[in-house]
């Protein structure tokens, strides 16, 4: 053991139960590290004993040395999702270049780590597979120290804990909580100067308080739809560029360089010409590829619960999760958090407002009250697969004028209903699923449902109402609101995979951790591929945009951390 | 004669078929495209014994895609030659077979972008 080994009982439980339950290489990668590296560090297996002391020894298995995937927690199934990266030969290799910091993945955590880097003096690259830098969702948020006191501070962390069911790492949720004010207030002004309509929203859509303490926010807002954050990341890209940043596009990073000790030096990535080109990091990789969700084997392993749950990205193959696994790395165990919702099918404000719900099939299903992103852990089936509708009547302006979220008045609603005609503003004009009519029965046509199924839901419910009493599903009384008065409206929602958020074993500069708890050198990873942040069954709306507000707080303070090296 | 031999040729692929031989097998690439236009199987798939899918930059050999995404500007809603998540950069081979009926991949997630994929 080197001085800097932390002892199990040294490690916080989060780090200790990671590498305890997580998948890695454990032992067996200080031996076959060589084939790994396309560095021709081929002096077979003398010189790389370093970690065959102690516990790395022990654990190694006689099977993995020759295979050629990665393996489960136990060792006992081989995992063909992660398959060991072929060494590529010197002559393939195109041509080499040089940088302090690489970047791989142009989102919303790895471009604003790229211009971190290269304003605290780091030359830098970015590869990145798309064509163009990528993003989804518009709201990224942060907490403003200013106007926010300590103890309100650490209430909001104690939340975002128990938010993630207490299996999250409190360092990260920390760093988030005392740096996403100055990191989101920094992604704003840098986009902006790259073109973007990005705004503050401040406290705006965020709950105002906390134990009774003020809160204060940084809400960014690139918006709104068509525009999203892929978009403002694109003008983030432009100030980047301006500042040196060197993109390279349409090029997949393939495998990363690693020496003898294990220390990650660059990373081969391959071209649109089917060439490769190595990219050597002087100070370090960031690794920032996003999540697996269209990795159909990798989901199906770590995340059975979305087998039936459309995707809403494209080309997140958790390619990263491939290259950190074999430099040495820990994946969070099975069980990840995943990240469901629908905010345009209807109006986003109207999603959590209890109104009846029916399933696919026209069925109440839950207690209305649960809100949208838990609402697929009822919907998982085949036949649902994320469907459900949100039923209301003519006189929902008054009925539920005190519910959570903000009403949209009718006029408003038919920005929501494909039937109307006319230009849509603010939404995805082919996501809009919203309609009208003027009986149940022509409602339920309209949401691809059984007209008599929905007509006795409504039936009953309506039974309900007038008691004053959810004896189906405890809904509270003053939630219970009949649905009576034409015209009809329904949204007919489908939650689909936004993203999933577990990921990498890191510590607090989001340096990758190895089964021992140590640091890989030279490899930093944040976004969604970041481990430790989350935790629960379903990502959290507590906070409206932590998930974004977490990318570009992490990926700032990543670019700042690996320049200054 | 010569009805014959042409029916049996416009028989072959189905023939082809039922013995559970893969279409692009046969001599000649039995499909109404690149095969009607004289394009022998190697200039798309090479020489070697094992043939392996066609690979995008294959395509952009003869087909020029910024020029596509031109032509496909007003198709509806959206171009799908040149959209969000792509640009004009999107596999040919996602939507466009040659071998098989192509498809429209846009359906699955935006399911009012209804057109036809040669």
């Amino acid at each position: 053991m080197s001085k800097k080994d932390k002892t199990p009982e040294e490690m916080d439980a989060y780090t200790r139960d990671v590498i305890d339950r997580g998948l890695s290489r454990r032992g067996f990668l200080g031996r076959t590290a060589a084939g790994l590296a396309g560095l021709g560090v081929l002096g077979g297996l003398n010189g790389l004993n370093a970690k065959e002391t102690g516990g790395a020894s022990r654990k190694a298995e006689a099977g993995s040395l020759a295979g050629e995937f990665g393996k489960s927690s136990d060792g006992g199934a081989t995992l063909s999702f992660l398959p060991k990266p072929k060494a590529i030969p010197e002559k393939d290799i195109k041509e080499t270049l040089t940088f302090d910091v690489v970047v791989i993945g142009a989102g919303a955590s790895g471009v604003p780590a790229a211009l971190s880097a290269r304003e605290n003096g780091a030359s830098v690259a970015v590869v990145q597979k798309a064509p163009f830098a990528l993003a989804q969702g518009n709201t990224g948020s942060g907490l403003d120290l200013a106007g926010t006191d300590k103890a309100a501070v650490e209430a909001m962390v104690g939340r975002l804990i128990a938010d993630s069911n207490h299996r999250c790492n409190p360092k990260l949720i920390r760093q988030w909580a005392y740096h996403s004010g100055e990191a989101v207030k920094w992604v704003i002004d840098r986009a902006k100067q790259g073109g973007s309509p990005v705004v503050n929203q401040g406290n705006g859509p965020q709950m105002k308080t906390i134990n009774g303490y003020p809160l204060n926010w940084v809400t960014s807002f690139f918006g709104p739809k068509p525009y999203t954050t892929g978009e403002g990341m694109r003008h983030l890209a432009v100030t980047a560029e301006k500042a040196g940043v060197k993109f390279f596009y349409r090029m997949p990073a393939v495998q990363l360089v690693q020496n003898r000790a294990g220390q990650v030096l660059g990373v081969i990535a391959k071209g649109p010409d089917g060439k490769y080109t190595r990219f050597m990091a002087k100070k370090g990789v960031i690794l920032a590829t996003g999540d697996y969700q269209n990795n159909k084997a990798m989901s199906d392993y770590f995340i059975p619960d979305i087998r039936n749950f459309e995707r809403k990205q494209m080309e997140k193959t958790g390619d990263g999760f491939v290259m950190a696994y074999w430099a040495g790395g820990v994946i969070e165990p099975i069980g990840h958090t995943k990240m469901l919702h629908d905010f345009d099918a209807g109006p986003a404000t109207m999603c959590d407002m209890p109104f009846l719900a029916v399933d696919r099939g026209g069925r109440r299903f839950v207690n209305e009250t649960v809100e949208m992103s838990l609402l697929n852990n009822y919907l998982k089936d085949a036949k649902n697969a994320g469907h459900y509708s949100q039923i209301f009547d003519a006189d929902y302006m008054t009925a539920a004028a005190n519910w959570p979220g903000r009403l949209v008045p009718p006029e408003g609603l038919k920005n929501y209903m494909p039937e109307e005609p006319g230009p849509k503003k603010g939404v995805f004009e082919s996501q809009v699923n919203t309609y009208k009519a003027d009986t149940i029965e022509e409602l339920a046509k309209k949401l691809e449902i059984e007209p008599a199924v929905l007509a006795a839901t409504v039936k009953r419910y309506n039974e309900l109402c007038a008691k004053g009493k959810d004896e189906d599903f405890g809904k509270p009384g003053d939630k219970m609101v009949p649905v009576l008065k034409a015209p009809f409206y329904g949204i007919h929602r489908r939650v689909r995979v936004s993203a999933i958020c577990s990921g990498m074993l890191v510590d607090e500069n989001h340096q990758a951790l190895n089964a021992e708890g140590q640091p890989i050198k030279g490899l930093f990873i944040v976004g969604n591929l970041g481990g430790g942040f989350y935790g629960g069954v379903d990502y959290p709306l507590t906070v409206f945009g932590l998930s974004l507000g977490r990318c570009y707080t992490f990926g700032y303070l990543v670019g700042r951390h690996v320049a200054k090296l | 004669m010569r009805k014959v031999i042409m029916s049996f040729l416009k028989a072959a692929p189905l023939v082809l078929a039922l013995l559970g031989v893969a279409a692009f097998a046969a001599p000649k690439a039995p499909a109404t495209r690149h095969a009607g236009h004289g394009l022998e199987c190697a200039q798309c798939h090479g020489t070697a014994k094992k043939k392996a899918p066609v690979e995008m930059a294959k395509c952009l050999e003869c087909h020029d895609n910024q020029e596509l995404a031109t032509k496909t500007a007003k198709l509806g809603a959206r171009n799908p030659h040149d959209n969000r998540h792509y640009g004009v950069w999107g596999d040919c081979n996602m939507c466009h077979h040659e071998h098989k009926a192509s498809e429209n991949r846009c359906l699955g997630c935006h399911p009012r972008f209804t057109f036809k994929v040669p």
